[in-house]
Formats: structure tokens, C-alpha cells, sequence
């Protein structure tokens, strides 16, 4: 190794470079978690427990609401605040159809809920039964309201 | 073809329509990994560009005008540059040929293993961003869907978290590569993050060779891909912004610092990847703005007037300007949302303000990321006016995010630890560039040393 091709900065660089290198790695799952292929996007971030189940449901259940179709996405029981990051994720889940809020800022919307054809409802299914149950599985289910 | 390799797959149209700008023989010297980076890079600003352009003229988006269309453009940019530029001193390193030392294997190895990490967190679910579900896929998919940009989507009222006037380079590239591949795979554009850090990271060492020697050039370029890979884990940015606009800015201030914007293609090049940079996320215009300036205050008695500036700042004007057409357009905006009025600046948070921020940036790994360029910026032996650009630059990108933070009616708490620590992810590769930058390689033999100072810099 050539002393004269070398400067302080660049010794410190790539020694900073290695630490971080190796840190990096020190941080990636085990390898048998890392292996087993993820559910969704977000099985090992920070946000697994909220962004998690709401992409595994709502990708599940994307297929029983049609194009085109006015949905909403709730949770069971009902949170505001969960509802209104849940509606962000039903428009990116469920492209194609127009989602409506349940909530948005951390407070319900009544007036955009109640134009939804389609309920997702991420959690149990409610005690009063919207409509017709479509679909169930992956921790939520779809529901088509009856017409009055 | 699964959709998620024909999604990643369609980026390859990037590099193939900057070519013809790229293949100009006055970026011979950046060598051919560069350049093809490069090339993406000028596709990407251009292919943007014109998705923009054919939403204004109401044409809607396939695949095969929009190729042809930028390929076109970038082939009209390198007629307009002549064939040929002035000859400038150093065009080749004069170590090509110079096996590399041990050092400088050690730093490829580091570098190749920093990406290697990044897209092991990556893949593995561990980085993802929650925008990219909140607004930069949604957009991306409807805009597909609509082969336009949608001003109906992104009028509607319950959708303005979806920050309507977000710049669009990156939405626009995901709603093409969704077009070609027919859907948005959501792991497909987790993927983009780690490839843009290993695109600059094999674009990096041809440019910084221009103005440094080898290991110090292989030694940044390990250094921005460890930091950056680290942070990327840790900030969870995978499928954002933001490795967009840090490549972006990265090579557009690498690019800044060499010989390469005395002449005419350089100039033109630095200006496509600032459109790039302002059109990827809202602070790149401060970027662009702080960078350009400081540059033309630095050089303006090597530059020629007023062509410099003109292609410096022109393709960012150009880009961010047919986004406001949209937006007026349209109706739905005329400028960047803002946050509370320009002049109610709350001094009382400053000490919340800047705690806030150093806690961001402790949580990402103790801050170490930001503070192993640091330490190496203190200890590099020269001084040259251009290492003080990049400083002068973080100083100026530094203050106006606290003057950022500093405004609304809104305690800022929350928003300082969830964004701080990705906006101040710039300052990194800014340090960087400064430990490094000085006198070009030429003027040392190819990579012995960094004395004296660059005949391109005045003082």
C-alpha cells in the first residue's frame, strides 16, 4: 500500500465508510427472517404494526370492490386517527376506485363515509352488520351497503 | 416477465434516451460508467419534462412517443452543443493505467458492500417509506391510469395530503415505469432507493477524478454510499424522494467542483441535473438556487456571461416552470404549498427547533453518519476556495431548513422527527465533497497529492 497516495481525509472517510458498512449490516434481520419473503412492504420498518396490517388487508381484499366503485375504509373498533392513515393507504391499495375518508386529520368524516358503496373494515366485523359481507380474511372485511 | 422486473426494467429507456447527449466527446473523460448514469440522469429530467409538457397539450402518455420524444430532445441538446468543445487540461487521469493499491481495493470493497447492505434492508421489508404509500405511488398509479397527470385526482379535497404541488419528476417516472409494466409493483419501487445509491455510487469516482486523486475519489464515493446506504435504513426512506434528490444533487455538486463547467456541455449537463434536483422534492430549489449561486459568485471570472447562467439555471426553470403552467392551469396552485406566512418566524422555538434536529440526527445511528464527513473535512491538509462552496452550501441549506421549521402556527415537534433527519441527509455528501475537493487531478500526477490550487479557481 503506497503512504503517498493516501490523505488524513481519505483514511478517515474510508475508515468511517467501514464502520458504517459494517454497522449496516449488523442491522439487516437474521438470515433465516431475512429470507422468509415479506408479506408487505413494511414487515420489518417501524411502522409494521399500523402500515403492515392495513397493506396486507386492504391488498387481500382490493379484488372484491369493482372499478369504479365509491368505497371507504374504516377500522373496527372505530379510530379516527387510525382511519385517517388507513384512507391513505385504501387509495394507493385500491386504485381505480374512488376512496372516500372515514377520517382525515384524526376526526371522522360522516358526510364522505356515508357516499361509499363498499365498507373495508380492518379489524373484527362490526357488531351492526353494514350491508353484505363480500369478502373476509387478512384481519378485515368488505362489506357492499344496502340500498335504503 | 414478472411486473416488478418489467417495472424496473422500463428504467433502462432512461439511459437509452440520454444517450445521444451523454455519447457528446466532451464527456469522454468522466468514462463510460459515469456516462451512462449521466445519461440516465439527463433522461430522466427530460422524460419528466415532457410527460409535464404532453399533460399541458392535453396529448396523453404511451410509451412509445414518449422514448422517441426524449431521446429526441436530449440528440437536439448535443446538436446545439456542437461536436466538439474546447480542449481542457487533465482531459484523462493520468493514473488509468496504475494498478490500484490496496487502499483503493479496500474502498471499492467497502462501497460495493454499503450498496450490498442497502438493498439487503431494502428487499428485506426493513426500509420502506410509508409516503410512498400515502402519496408518491398513489399518484404514480393514477397518473398511469390516466396517461396524464391528473388534475381531477389531485383536486379532490379529501386528497390534499397528497401535497398537490409537489414537484413531479418522480411520480412522472413511476407512472412510466407503471405504464410499461401495467401496475405498480410496491417492492419494485422500495428497489429504487439502494439502485440510485449505486448509481451514484458508480457515477461518483468519474467526476470526482476530474478534481481529485483516485483513493480520495474512491474513498468519498465509499464514504456518500456507506452514510447514505446507513441512513437510508435508519430513516426508512426506501421508495421515496429522496435518494432521487440526493443523486441528483451529488452529482450536479461533484460536477460543480471539477473542470467540466468551464465549457459549454458541462454547463448544460450541471443544469439538467438541477432540474432534476428541483423537480424531485421541494427543497431541491433551495439547492439549486444556493448552489448555483455560490458557484457563479465563486467562478464568474472563468464563465462566460450570460450563457453560464443561462444553462446553469435554464433546464430548472424550464422544468419547474411547465409544473406551474399545470398547476394555473388547472387551479389547483400557483406556487409550493407554504407552511404559515414568510415573515412569522416563531425565534422562541429556536432551542426546541435545533434540539429536535439533533435528536433526529442522533437516533439515525448516534449522527455518526454526519459526523464521519465532518471529521474528515476538518482534518483534509488544503483549503481551496472550492471546498468552501459545498460548506458554504450545507451552512445555507442548514439555516433556511431552521428558518423552515421555525414558521406556522403548529408546535413543529412532530414534524422536525419524522423529516429532519432526511433533509439534513444532503449535508453528508456535501462534507464529503468537501474533504475532497481541490486542485484537479492533472495538476498532481494523476492521484499523488492535492497541493496547490486549481487553475479553475480563482485566489
Amino acid at each position: 500500500m503506497s503512504r503517498a497516495r493516501r490523505s488524513p481525509e481519505s483514511v478517515v472517510l474510508l475508515l468511517g465508510a467501514g464502520a458504517l458498512a459494517a454497522w449496516s449490516f449488523a442491522r439487516l434481520p437474521e438470515p433465516r427472517e431475512m429470507f422468509r419473503p415479506a408479506i408487505t412492504p413494511f414487515d420489518r420498518t417501524d411502522s409494521r404494526t399500523t402500515a403492515g396490517p392495513a397493506f396486507h388487508f386492504l391488498s387481500s381484499a382490493a379484488p372484491a370492490v369493482p372499478a369504479g366503485a365509491a368505497a371507504v375504509a374504516v377500522t373496527e373498533p372505530r379510530d379516527a386517527a387510525r382511519e385517517s392513515a388507513l384512507h391513505g393507504a385504501a387509495v394507493a391499495l385500491l386504485p381505480g376506485r374512488r376512496v372516500l375518508p372515514g377520517a382525515q386529520w384524526n376526526a371522522f368524516t360522516p358526510d364522505y363515509e356515508a357516499q361509499a358503496e363498499y365498507v373495508l373494515v380492518l379489524g373484527p366485523p362490526p357488531a351492526v352488520s353494514p350491508g353484505t359481507r363480500l369478502f373476509e380474511g387478512a384481519g378485515g372485511s368488505v362489506w357492499k351497503r344496502r340500498r335504503p | 416477465m414478472s411486473a416488478a422486473v418489467a417495472w424496473l426494467a422500463s428504467g433502462i429507456a432512461l439511459p437509452a434516451a440520454g444517450a445521444p447527449l451523454l455519447l457528446h466527446p466532451a464527456f469522454r473523460p468522466l468514462g463510460v460508467a459515469c456516462r451512462a448514469v449521466l445519461a440516465a440522469a439527463a433522461g430522466a429530467v427530460v422524460l419528466s419534462w415532457t410527460m409535464t409538457v404532453l399533460t399541458i397539450a392535453r396529448v396523453p402518455w404511451t410509451v412509445p412517443l414518449l422514448v422517441p420524444l426524449t431521446a429526441a430532445q436530449c440528440f437536439a441538446l448535443r446538436l446545439a452543443l456542437g461536436r466538439r468543445g474546447p480542449p481542457v487540461d487533465g482531459d484523462v487521469p493520468r493514473d488509468r493505467s496504475v494498478p490500484l493499491s490496496a487502499f483503493e481495493r479496500l474502498g471499492i470493497v467497502v462501497c460495493g458492500g454499503a450498496v450490498l447492505a442497502a438493498f439487503a434492508a431494502a428487499l428485506a421489508a426493513a426500509a420502506t417509506s410509508p409516503d410512498l404509500l400515502l402519496f408518491w405511488g398513489p399518484k404514480a398509479e393514477v397518473f398511469a391510469a390516466a396517461r396524464r397527470i391528473d388534475d381531477g385526482f389531485l383536486g379532490e379535497p379529501f386528497l390534499r395530503y397528497l401535497h398537490t404541488s409537489y414537484p413531479p419528476l418522480v411520480t412522472n417516472l413511476y407512472a412510466f415505469a407503471t405504464l410499461a409494466a401495467g401496475r405498480l409493483p410496491w417492492m419494485a419501487a422500495v428497489a429504487t432507493s439502494p439502485l440510485l445509491l449505486g448509481a451514484c455510487a458508480m457515477a461518483l469516482p468519474g467526476i470526482l477524478r476530474r478534481f481529485a486523486g483516485r483513493s480520495e475519489a474512491i474513498a468519498a464515493t465509499a464514504a456518500i454510499a456507506a452514510c447514505l446506504g446507513f441512513l437510508s435504513h435508519s430513516l426508512e426512506i426506501a421508495g421515496n424522494a429522496d435518494m432521487a434528490l440526493l443523486l441528483f444533487q451529488i452529482l450536479a455538486m461533484a460536477l460543480l467542483l471539477g473542470p467540466d463547467v468551464q465549457r459549454r456541455p458541462g454547463q448544460l449537463l450541471a443544469g439538467l441535473l438541477f432540474a432534476g434536483a428541483a423537480a424531485a422534492k421541494v427543497e431541491g430549489l433551495p439547492f439549486v438556487l444556493a448552489a448555483g449561486a455560490l458557484f457563479l459568485r465563486t467562478r464568474r471570472r472563468n464563465l462566460p456571461w450570460p450563457s453560464a447562467p443561462v444553462l446553469l439555471f435554464g433546464p430548472a426553470a424550464l422544468s419547474l416552470g411547465a409544473w406551474f403552467v399545470f398547476g394555473r392551469r388547472t387551479y389547483l396552485f400557483g406556487w409550493y404549498e407554504g407552511y404559515g406566512r414568510t415573515l412569522d418566524i416563531h425565534w422562541e422555538r429556536l432551542p426546541l427547533v435545533l434540539a429536535g434536529i439533533g435528536s433526529a440526527m442522533w437516533r439515525a445511528g448516534a449522527a455518526l453518519a454526519w459526523l464521519v464527513p465532518l471529521a474528515a473535512w476538518v482534518v483534509a491538509r488544503s483549503r481551496s476556495r472550492g471546498s468552501l462552496s459545498p460548506v458554504g452550501l450545507a451552512s445555507v441549506l442548514s439555516a433556511f431548513f431552521v428558518f423552515t421549521y421555525l414558521h406556522g402556527g403548529q408546535d413543529p415537534t412532530l414534524w422536525i422527527q419524522w423529516s429532519a433527519g432526511r433533509i439534513f441527509m444532503v449535508l453528508v455528501p456535501l462534507l464529503v465533497l468537501a474533504a475532497v475537493s481541490g486542485p484537479p487531478a492533472s495538476d498532481a500526477a494523476g492521484s499523488a497529492g492535492r497541493k496547490g490550487k486549481s487553475p479553475a479557481l480563482p485566489g
